[in-house]
Order: structure tokens, then sequence, then C-alpha cells
């Protein structure tokens, strides 16, 4: 890269030769010449920006490449081919209360900072296999990623979940979109593999008939 | 002109409004189809949340207020109030007090209150120059009314929701989320574990602005970078269009446009330079990336605006403002003791201010340092498993931080006085000369490391793709154009070249090695000065647009 380097500067200080030597000669040009470079590297900028980094920002990174950028980052974190969409969860679960399911004390201390309250229920075979049985309904699906970087959100990492947490592999995240809309309450379910299923709590009435049913 | 100023402004800020208002209609689906909130409230609670801030810089401004100009006044106050809100709010997690909103709040009402009366107090018995100088300060806010529309346009546009922000892994889980988390456990004893990350490698300045959105039920803090970000764009304007003012009374000595006034060339100049660095991709992605690195540039930018006495005057308010700005850079980024300790510097050979004022704006800097390193260190007893070579936790990199400010304050107690009395050239060159032994024997000692970097940093500013764009080359152009007049060795030129090399100077001290990615540190360090790049640029560019001799044939 030194010999480019190199080439560049040679290329810059032609240039600046030619600027001086109009500078003695027609001050007047030098004036015009640098104002014009002034609005030539404006008008660069903008064809530049246009072209290659708006359309298509991508950075590279540890792991592959990934979007960085987004027009509509501000109101919700979450865009397609992120690498971290699971922190939709936190837009998710503010201002709502979590009923979550009693085997899944290990994500307790995650959904009880985050969510405005949380609770534990006990869910019943019959309706963790219905919900299972739904899962197509679940249209988000990503690792939950939170769990093991935010060191701590959690107390201490089971013993079948250590070996992969410190390959920075995490547990998956099911969402029902659709089911959250005008909902106050979630309820949280954890399959036996620590795979996390979010539904509003009308969906997971539907479902499975109600919380009773242990 | 300042009617039709004002009309223009109105406008703008008109049509900034009626874009927030659809926004919201357009956020509306979006925002409830996923989240129990309502975009209305959610949008209001985000200008509201830039708002206060800005509210709480301008009274600290106003309370303070001597000699800055009220459009000065307008335009510093969001950066004064991103300060204001942070430092009450580490107080109070390092007393291990509870950090909720309230509190903070309360802290700095207290603190203007006591600003108030001491202002009372030394104005006591001179109600009647009181009383003109609210009059004069009336009249100055209905001049400087395009300036206040301005901004809130931006501030409605900040909140739109329309955002182009870059987002990465320490984005989330370093800023966003920790912020947030800081506003529930409201103390940093909750976060210490077996790997305190956050504490020892992050700098906490973007994790309490992130807790601040978050008392205000946001998911992030990316409306007040854009904001941030717009204002800084404003500043550089307003700094530039004032100096083209402030330096060139007659309008014949400009070789272009002679049948135009002064005001005017200076509104095309300045808008052109404005134009050049917002289009700029090296400034569209360090204020985009929603990183701590846009916050640095704007206080990098605004410590060198404080050194312009053209601009701004010297005494008065300006060592305040640079004493708020050096704890921001202090608590921004781990190295941002030695941005201070740089600009300390720099105040030394280009400001007026007098050694014990140099000390005085420095000092809680270096407080604010140390008392961090000995509450990390000693009080929470912050350790890390992954990441401890960059992190406080090494005592390499804490030596270093201290060897930092005893340099500092030795140039200044020490050197300083015997350069500036006995130097028969420019305070400059020993300093380009000390940082080029500094350079030699790190070279001496890892040559590879050093050449590696270099190469690196070469790399990351023209290889496709970059987060440079082609803003390096164009960069290049415009330093080749503005060397035709003045030396190199200036200190304007000290501000930007003595900056980025220290920098790497630092980075190789630390053994840090660089790598060619669109993320490497000391890429995004040198990013930061971007706008001091410009701005020096765009003042040397400007004698090249006169003429020795003015022409009388233009209008005055």
């Amino acid at each position: 890269m030194f010999k480019e380097a190199f080439v560049i500067l040679i290329i810059l200080f032609l240039f600046y030769l030619l600027c001086r030597a109009l500078l003695k000669r027609n001050r007047r040009a030098a004036a015009i010449l640098a104002l014009t470079a002034l609005a030539v590297s404006c008008l660069a900028n903008i064809v530049y920006n246009a072209r290659v980094m708006f359309p298509d920002f991508y950075l590279d990174t540890v792991g592959g490449r990934f979007r960085y950028g987004t027009f509509s980052g501000n109101l919700l974190a979450w865009s397609d081919g992120f690498m971290f969409q699971d922190e939709i969860l936190f837009p998710i679960l503010r201002g709502r209360s979590v009923s979550l399911d009693d085997t899944a004390a290990f994500y307790e201390k995650f959904f009880t900072l985050y969510s405005d309250s949380c609770t534990s229920v006990a869910i019943g075979k019959e309706a963790r296999d219905s919900l299972l049985a739904h899962k197509g309904d679940f249209d988000f699906h990503h690792e939950f990623s939170c769990i093991g970087i935010m060191d701590y959100v959690t107390d201490k990492i089971p013993a079948e979940l250590a070996y992969d947490f410190e390959r920075e592999r995490y547990p998956d995240v099911y969402i029902n979109t659709a089911s959250l809309k005008a909902q106050p309450r979630l309820t949280v379910m954890m399959d036996s593999d620590y795979t996390l299923y979010v539904m509003g709590e009308s969906y997971y009435e539907e479902i499975t008939g109600g919380t009773d049913n242990a | 002109m300042h009617k039709k100023l004002t009309g223009l402004s109105i406008l703008f800020a008109s049509a900034c409004c009626l874009f927030f208002l659809i926004s919201m209609f357009f956020n509306n689906a979006y925002l409830e189809a996923l989240t129990y909130d309502n975009a209305f409230s959610y949008q209001l609670r985000q200008l509201a949340s830039i708002l206060l801030l800005w509210g709480i810089g301008l009274c600290f401004l106003l309370l303070i207020q001597s000699a800055l100009p009220m459009v000065w006044a307008l335009l510093l106050a969001f950066p004064t109030g991103l300060c204001l809100w942070v430092l009450p709010g580490m107080l109070l997690l390092m007393l291990e007090l509870p950090y909720t909103f309230s509190l903070t709040m309360a802290l700095i009402a207290f603190f203007f209150l006591c600003l108030l009366l001491f202002r009372l107090r030394q104005k006591s018995g001179l109600s009647g120059r009181m009383q003109t100088a609210l009059k004069r300060r009336s009249l100055s806010l209905r001049a400087s009314l395009p300036a206040l529309l301005l901004l809130f346009g931006f501030a409605f546009l900040a909140s739109s929701g329309f955002l182009y922000v870059f987002l990465s892994y320490d984005s989330y889980f370093y800023f966003t989320n920790y912020g947030n988390t800081l506003a529930i456990v409201k103390n940093f004893r909750d976060i210490v574990g077996e790997n305190s990350f956050t504490l020892t490698n992050i700098s906490q300045f973007l994790p309490l602005l992130n807790a601040y959105t978050a008392f205000w039920g946001l998911d992030q803090c990316f409306q007040i970078q854009a904001f941030l970000t717009l204002n800084i764009a404003a500043c550089f304007f307003y700094a530039l269009y004032r100096y083209v003012l402030e330096t060139e009374k007659d309008p014949g000595r400009f070789l272009l446009f002679p049948a135009w006034s002064i005001q005017k060339k200076a509104l095309l100049y300045a808008a052109l330079l404005t134009l050049f660095l917002i289009t700029s991709t090296s400034f569209l992605t360090i204020s985009s990336w929603i990183l701590a690195n846009m916050y640095c540039m704007a206080y990098l930018f605004l410590c060198m605006l404080l050194t312009e006495r053209v601009l701004l005057p010297s005494q008065g308010e300006a060592p305040i403002l640079a004493a708020l700005y050096f704890a921001a850079l202090t608590l921004l980024r781990k190295d941002g003791i030695i941005f201070v300790c740089f600009f300390l510097v720099c105040y030394m050979i280009k400001s007026e201010w007098k050694k014990r004022t140099l000390f005085f704006l420095f000092l809680p800097s270096v407080v604010l340092e140390l008392s961090w390193l000995f509450y990390v260190r000693v009080i929470l007893k912050a350790a890390v498993e992954q990441a401890s070579f960059t992190s406080i936790a090494n005592n390499a990199n804490v030596a270093f931080v201290i060897a930092a400010i005893c340099a500092a304050c030795l140039y200044l107690f020490v050197f300083h006085p015997l350069f500036a009395e006995k130097l028969p050239f420019p305070e400059t060159l020993p300093l380009y000369a000390g940082l080029s032994v500094l350079l030699i024997l790190l070279t001496a000692r890892d040559w590879n490391q050093v050449v590696d970097n270099i190469d690196m940093t070469i790399r990351n500013m023209l290889l496709y793709p970059s987060s440079w764009g082609i803003s390096a080359l164009l960069f290049g152009v415009l330093l080749t154009v503005t060397l035709l007049h003045r030396p190199f060795w200036d200190t304007d030129t000290f501000l930007w070249l003595g900056y980025v090399i220290l920098n790497f100077i630092s980075y190789c001290a630390v053994g840090k090695k660089l790598w060619v990615n669109w993320d490497d540190s000391y890429s995004r360090i040198v990013l930061q000065i971007v706008p001091v790049f410009v701005f020096i640029c765009g003042k040397k560019l400007l004698s090249l647009l006169r003429s020795d001799t003015p022409d009388r044939n233009s209008v005055s």
C-alpha cells in the first residue's frame, strides 16, 4: 500500500506545483480553481454517497458481512439481516407485564429488568404441546445473543449451556409478532433446550385455554 | 437581510414541524405492531428529551453569560446541556446514591440555584445595570431568532424517526443496552461481575445519555446524536461565516463576485465548506454510527472553536466552557484524557489564557479521570476476564494515563514558559520535534509494529470500501491547496496534525495493533478531527481568495 500512497503523494505534489504557478501568474484564476475544486468535491461526495454508501452500506466484521445502516433505526432497532435482531425484545418488553414459564428461572432476571413486571406461571405439558404445535405462528426467530453478551442480566449460567456460551452460541428466541398488538401482557414459555417462545397473552389463552392448565 | 433570514427560518421550522407530524402517522403502524406504546407519545417524548437538554444548557449559559453572543449561547446550549446531565449523574453513581431522573434534575436545579445566587451577589446594588443587561439580552434574543428557529427545526427533524444510523455490536451492548440497564438498576454495583467489560473498557458518557432517554421511556438515544450532528454542522457554518466577517472588513479584496456584499460572500463560502464537510463520507460515517466518536468529534471541534479569538471572547465564559468540554471528553473515551492533554497544550500556544486559568480548566478532567480509576479499581474492584489488555484494569494503561497527565502539567509549568520566552521560532517546532523523537523511539523499540500500523492507517484511508469513502483523497487535495499560503508548522495545523501524530504514538506506545476494517479504532479517532481539519483548511483557503490590493470598484 506504501507504493500507492507514494504515487498519490507525487500526484498531489504536482497539483501543488500547478496551483503555485497559477497563483503567481493569475491569482484570480487560482481563486476560481480553488472554489471550483471545492464545489466539484461536494458533488463527488454526493455522487459517491448516493451510489455507494446509502444504498448498500455494509461493514465487514467477525463472522461475516451484515447490514449496519438503516434509515428506520430510530423508533425500532430492528433491521433485516442484522446479527443482533433479538434486540427487538427490549421495545417489546417496555411497558408490558410478563408471565414467565416457571421452568425458565434462568431468564427471570432479564425479564424482571426489562419488563414492567414479571410473574411466574406454571405451563402444563398439554399447553406446551399445543403451543409447539403452532410453532409456525412464531414469525420472528433469532439467536438470543443478549442473554450471553450482557453478563449482568444473568446470575449463573446453567451447566448444560456453559459450553455453548463460551463459544458464543446461544439459545433461540421465537416471537409471535402478530399476537403482540395492543397486548399489555405477554406470556413467555421455555422449551427443554432453553428456547424461548414470546407471545401476547390473549394468543396464549386462545391456544391453551388459559393459564390455569398446569 | 435579518427579516429575510427570519422569514426563511420560520419556513424551515414549519416544514420540519410538518415533517415531524407526518412521520408520526408513518411510524404509528410500525411501532404499534410490536410495542405497547403510541408513536405520537413516543415521538413527542423524543422531542421533549432533546429540548430539555437544550434548555438546561441554555439556562446555564445565560446564568454565566458575560461576553458570549446570544447566537453562540443558542448554538452551544445543547452540547453544554449534555455535559450538565452526565456530570451530576456520574457524581450520583460514584457516590452510590440512586441514579434517578428526579434526583439528577434536583442536583442540576440546585447547582443552577447556587449559580444564580452567586451571580446576584456579584450584581447586588446594580439593579439598574441589571435591567439594562436584561433589556440588551432580550434584544439580542430577537436578533438571534433565526438561530433559535433553525434549532427547533433540527429538533423536529431529529425526532422524526427517519434517521440514517449505523449500529454495531458496541452500539447496542456497550451503550444502548448498558445505558438502559443503568436507568433500571440505578447504580454501578449491579453491573459488576466476573467480566465487567462495561465498567473497565467503556467510558460512561454515552451510557449515561442512553440512561437519560431510557428515563423518558425511549429505547435509544439516536435522536440526541442526530440533533448534535445538525447542531455541530450549524456551529461549523456560523463559525466560518463569522470568521470571514471578522477577518475581512474590505469586500473589495475578494477576487470573486465583486458585486456581492461581504455578508453574501461569507454566506456562500461558509455554505460551500459546510456542504463539503457534511457530504464527506468520513463525517457521515462518524455522525451516523452510534458510538462515542460523534460526541468526541463535537467536543473536539468546540474546543478548537474556543481558541478562535475572532469568534468567541477569550475571557468570560470560554474557560468555563473549555473545562466542561474537557470533562466531557474525559468521560467519552478511555483515551479521552489524552485528547484533553493535547488540547491543553494547544491552548497554551494559541490562547491568551494565563497559566493559572489553564491549570484550573484542566483540573476537573484530571479529578474525574483519577476518581473514576480509583472507583473502578479500588472501590468496585471490577475486573475483566477478556480484553483486559485494553481495559483500565490493566496497570500499563493506568500508568500511561498518569504519565500523560504528568507530561501535560510539566509542559504547562516548565517547558511552555521557557519556550514562550526564549524560542526565536514558533513553539510548534519543538512540539513536532518531541513527537518525532517519541515516534523514533517507538520505531526503534518495535520497527514492525510502527510500520504495520502506518500501513494499516493508509489502507483504512484509501482502500475501498472504507469509512473514509473518497474523503481522504479530497482532503488531500484541499490540504494541498491550503499549503500554498501559510507555513506548515503554524499553530492551526498543529491542532489536527499534532492530534493525529500524538494518537498514533499513544496507540503504538500501548502496543495496539491496527487492522484493516471499517471499525478500526485509530481510524475512528482520526475521523473525529475531520471538522477541525476542514475548518482550518477553510480559514487558510480564504487567503487564496483574496488579493493583496483591494478592488475599489466592488460594492461594499
